[in-house]
């Protein structure tokens, strides 16, 4: 195994006291760990970490949903990339999305926090998230339990920097939103990213007590002017203090003892051709991985390609958008092979933290979870009944290995494919991996179904897009621990 | 949300009350039982005003490079760039009115500070021209002074006691780490100053009656300047704030005029107009390289620069009527996009024409990027085109389509036109309601190929453009033209109303805005007037509480 780890005295006191020194990001050293290797020496949890992977416009369900349920499934065809992460591989298939608005793209992302989207204007393909996403939820909790967080909370990436340009409003723009006016936007340059993860650790004068000085100033400044403003606008500001905070927790932050990686020549400008995706996705995942490993951050969001964005697959010879094939019947085996080249890029990250162990031979899959979904279930009717899920990672063993999990057969012609339960509730049960504390995830409040619906032939007339169900199938021995 | 009183009162008294005094004509006498002197909207006999909640708004990536740019220098901003600017119905101002920065935002915000003032103090004379003793007397009091003058050009206001001992104190603290350089210090010092919120955020908060607040001189001369020039206000602006010399509209009118006349106005509305009409997208679009090897990047960037200069034409050159936008059959070529329309006289510039032989093509909707930009990659699409005439030239809504619709279309048996094959969106219920809006009038467009190209036919069909779509019956883009054209006045000062307060329009300010609607047609319908008038307008001036 790769040992190119430095232990340093204050590493030691971090794994042997917990609280010893604040805000110190490391990586796991097997110097740290109790005798039997399973917790910190200070008797807390070993980290876990969680990265949402998003690809737009959705899936062909016939070739995506396997045949068979249970732990000994057979990948399907749009499955198949997953197949050397395999052992790791949990798909959910046949849940219902419970956004209260049907207007294509955006209830799909409630998929990903549980609340139906804020202030829709559906004539106008507008809409707000509707609250926080899982992963700002977890990366919360995170910082509020650990005794020593990682150095960053979460952070966001985007491969295609090509976005729809028909809809509006912040919900399908970002996969990560701490609030319908928090939108944390992909961030597409490699080189800004590596500025985040990293670029606090190069080598340099150590102007620490000066940039706090300036922080200080700041705050001052930003708690001047949030005395003036209303409740909305002191929101935003409190969302900049706690980006102080952070900022601040980052200079206070010992280098981790990792090596870092060079900074990517790569910058991705949005451009006519979109060639580079797969050279695009293995720098942002190298770059992620390496944070995982290091514990500079738990939490990260990766969006390949937005919901109706304008995304060609040139690097598989493809020269109408994905968006539009999926809309075009006559288009489907385009759309077929756009799913499995996605597929690939999900796999290309999933391998890295696969590869990637720390000192006691646990993989960063073994560790974390990657949480992978679209927004819709079945590209060419953008429906949002039977919406999937893909988890590849185990969470300490919180979460089971191999597995499908089929809560309503597919059955009849695509119009007919219906869906029962909440895909929520995956994100309940991955919540509650993280905390054994949550009671529930989402908005609960029933709301008024609007538009037109598909899928279910009698939808209720209320529904929570929210959760409190747990996924027993997909939990582990650990869960609950 | 604010609390808004609502003030109802006479014509007359309004004007006295805000000083609004019309000017030229006035069309809303008390005298004239119609109010508005019969021009259209039942007139201005009452005028109410309750002003759109105040607040921050945070500058945008691009506000912010074009700020420093004017303090820091040209260099030392190059490649600033901090944050995503999201949209909201339309217009990133609305989203800097409305959504937070992350955390991560404020870490890039520091990184890209912090390289910005490096840059600006490897040659600190841009910053002697606000401020000479950095260069001719750096000493202490140097600090004091870089505080209390640079401060109030960066925040926009005059300094306070404590904010300035403040800064000096960081700058002092910076020069001891240094070694005793003074540089060192005014570099912790100017982070500072460009960290905070004070330079980050525009506070248009006001003072005055609960819900109708009036916007300081300093608040005004920002909200003029971000909107007028899309960057922070020069030194003569604050210094009429500071005078009292914004405190009457004819003052007001004299700094927006001052503005206007400035390359950075120009700057400034080339990125409105390339954010209205997605002009700034034509450079991005793809095309399928097989039906198109004609589409290039650098063919993008010169229907693109055409957009732009057909619109400085009319702006900027000709202060023209502003409804020439959509029916012009004027524009501008390179040699490029000589040969590409047909047309001769494309010399090795840019040169001014009128494309020849019935081709109707009539302003924006008979630009190429335009288009081009509402087209696939490999056809084109009536739809995107009918939709972006409904919203962004008319300023209407469309529905959304319904949820779970397959949306293909039939692939072809034989030869058809693109009419043909979108003939289910007609006979299909579900989708006729929505369709009826958009395809009639993106099909008068068909000779227009998916990448703007003139085009007899289609498919080696006859192309038929006459059609009619709720209520609006045309022959094709001549009489679309001038459909345009009688929406134009309203919505362009609707989209000018977003922009540049961040805000939709509210129905507290409908008669500010048909106030301005009028002025801009007794003024000719010039868009500099209009942009002068919009910051005279009561609405404007004013905020309601903060939110």
């Amino acid at each position: 195994m790769s040992r190119r780890f430095v232990l340093s005295r204050r590493a030691v006191l971090r794994g042997a006291t917990g609280a010893g020194v604040a805000c110190v990001g490391l990586p796991l050293l097997e110097a740290m760990l109790n005798s039997n290797g399973d917790a910190l020496a200070g008797g807390g949890a070993l980290p876990k970490q969680l990265l949402v992977y998003f690809i737009g416009n959705g899936f062909r369900l016939d070739r995506f949903e396997p045949a068979q349920t249970g732990a000994d499934f057979t990948l399907s065809e749009e499955l198949a990339p997953l197949a050397p992460v395999e052992s790791h591989l949990k798909v959910v298939t046949g849940l219902q999305n419970w956004c209260a608005y049907q207007f294509t793209h955006h209830e799909g992302m409630t998929a990903f926090n549980g609340y139906t989207c804020a202030e829709a204007v559906p004539n106008a393909l507008y809409s707000k998230a509707g609250g926080p996403t899982l992963d700002q939820v977890v990366a919360d909790h995170i910082a509020a339990t650990e005794a020593t967080p990682p150095i960053i909370k979460s952070i966001q990436a985007g491969i295609s920097p090509k976005v729809s340009i028909m809809d509006s409003g912040t919900t399908m723009f970002a996969l990560s939103h701490r609030g319908p006016n928090e939108n944390l936007d992909p961030v597409f340059n490699p080189q800004v990213i590596w500025q985040l993860l990293f670029g606090e650790f190069v080598d340099k004068p150590d102007d620490s007590e000066l940039r706090l000085a300036v922080i200080d100033s700041v705050r001052q400044d930003a708690n001047k002017l949030r005395g003036r403003l209303g409740t909305v606008d002191q929101q935003r500001i409190d969302a900049h203090l706690q980006g102080l905070s952070e900022l601040e927790m980052k200079i206070n932050a010992m280098p981790p003892s990792c090596m870092a990686p060079s900074q990517p020549s790569e910058t991705n400008p949005e451009g006519p051709s979109n060639g580079a995706l797969t050279n695009v996705n293995n720098i942002m995942a190298d770059l992620l991985v390496k944070a995982l490993e290091c514990d500079i951050t738990r939490v990260a969001s990766v969006m390949f390609i937005g919901g109706a964005a304008e995304t060609t697959y040139t690097e598989i010879s493809q020269s109408t958008n994905h968006h539009s094939n999926t809309h075009n019947s006559n288009a489907q085996q385009a759309v077929h092979s756009g799913v499995v080249y996605s597929m690939e890029r999900l796999r290309d990250l999933a391998v890295k933290m696969r590869d990637t162990l720390d000192p006691t031979g646990r993989s960063l899959l073994d560790s974390g979870l990657i949480l992978a979904g679209s927004d819709c279930s079945e590209g060419l009717t953008h429906s949002v009944a039977r919406q999937p899920y893909i988890l590849i990672g185990n969470l300490g063993n919180t979460l089971t290995g191999k597995v499908h999990h089929q809560a309503t057969p597919r059955t009849g012609t695509p119009n007919q494919w219906a869906a029962t339960g909440n895909t929520s509730d995956v994100l309940y049960t991955v919540l509650k991996a993280f905390n054994p504390a949550a009671t529930s995830v989402g908005d609960l409040t029933p709301q008024q179904l609007q538009g037109g619906w598909y899928g279910t032939s009698n939808p209720p007339s209320q529904a929570a897009a929210g959760s409190s169900t747990l996924i027993d199938a997909l939990t582990g021995p650990e869960f609950g621990a | 949300m604010a609390v808004a009183r609502q003030y109802l009162v006479g014509a007359s008294a309004i004007l006295a009350a805000v000083g609004l005094g019309l000017g030229c004509g006035d069309s809303s006498s008390d005298d004239d039982p119609d109010g508005g002197g019969g021009q259209g909207g039942g007139g201005i006999d009452t005028f109410t005003l309750e002003p759109a909640a105040g607040g921050i708004r945070v500058l945008t990536s691009s506000q912010l490079r074009y700020s420093l740019e004017y303090i820091l220098g040209v260099d030392a901003a190059a490649g600033f760039e901090v944050w995503s600017d999201s949209q909201l119905h339309g217009f990133e101002s609305i989203g800097a009115a409305e959504l937070a920065l992350g955390s991560n935002d404020i870490s890039t915000l520091e990184t890209e500070v912090t390289q910005a003032v490096d840059a600006a103090l490897l040659d600190v004379a841009h910053l002697a021209a606000f401020v000479p003793c950095v260069q001719s007397s750096p000493d202490a009091a140097c600090y004091t002074t870089v505080a209390t003058e640079l401060g109030r050009i960066a925040w926009r206001r005059p300094m306070e006691a404590d904010e300035i001992a403040r800064l000096v104190a960081i700058a002092e603290q910076g020069q001891t780490w240094g070694g005793g350089d003074f540089d060192v210090g005014l570099k912790y010092q100017l982070m500072a100053v460009f960290q905070s919120p004070h330079f980050i955020y525009m506070p248009e908060i006001g003072e005055g009656e609960p819900g109708m607040r009036v916007l300081g001189p300093y608040e005004l001369a920002s909200r003029m300047a971000f909107f007028l020039q899309h960057r922070t206000p020069d030194v003569t602006l604050l210094d009429a704030a500071e005078s009292g010399g914004l405190a009457d509209d004819e003052g007001i009118r004299a700094q927006a005029r001052r503005l206007l006349a400035t390359p950075e106005a120009r700057r400034g509305l080339d990125r409105f107009f390339g954010e209205l009409y997605l002009i700034r997208d034509i450079p991005l679009v793809s095309k399928d390289a097989t039906l198109f090897p004609e589409w290039t990047e650098s063919l993008a960037l010169s229907m693109q620069e055409e957009m732009l200069r057909s619109l400085q034409d009319v702006v900027w050159t000709r202060d023209a009527d502003a409804r020439e936008i959509f029916t012009s059959e004027d524009t501008f070529v390179d040699a490029t996009l000589a040969a590409f329309y047909g047309v001769t006289g494309g010399g090795a510039g840019w040169t001014k024409v009128v494309i020849p032989g019935g081709q109707e093509r009539f302003g924006l909707m008979g630009k190429a990027g335009l288009m081009a930009r509402f087209a696939g990659n490999d056809e084109t699409s009536p739809t995107k085109r009918g939709r972006f005439f409904r919203e962004r030239i008319m300023c209407r809504e469309i529905p959304a389509p319904p949820a779970g619709v397959d949306t293909t279309l039939d692939p072809p048996t034989g030869p058809m036109t693109m009419r043909q094959r979108l003939e289910p969106h007609r006979s299909d219920e579900s989708c006729a309601g929505c369709h009826a809006l958009v395809d009639p009038i993106g099909l008068a467009y068909e000779h227009f190929d998916g990448i703007g190209r003139y085009r007899e036919t289609d498919e080696g069909l006859e192309i038929i453009t006459a059609d009619e779509s709720l209520g609006l019956e045309f022959e094709g883009p001549t009489d679309l033209a001038q459909i345009a054209r009688d929406s134009a006045a309203a919505c362009l000062a609707q989209s000018f109303w977003r922009q540049s307060m961040g805000h939709v329009e509210t129905d507290g300010e409908a008669d500010s805005l048909a106030l301005l609607e009028e002025s801009f047609a007794e003024q000719g319908y010039s868009l500099q007037s209009l942009m002068v008038e919009l910051t005279v307008s009561p609405a404007f001036k004013r905020v309601g509480e903060p939110k």
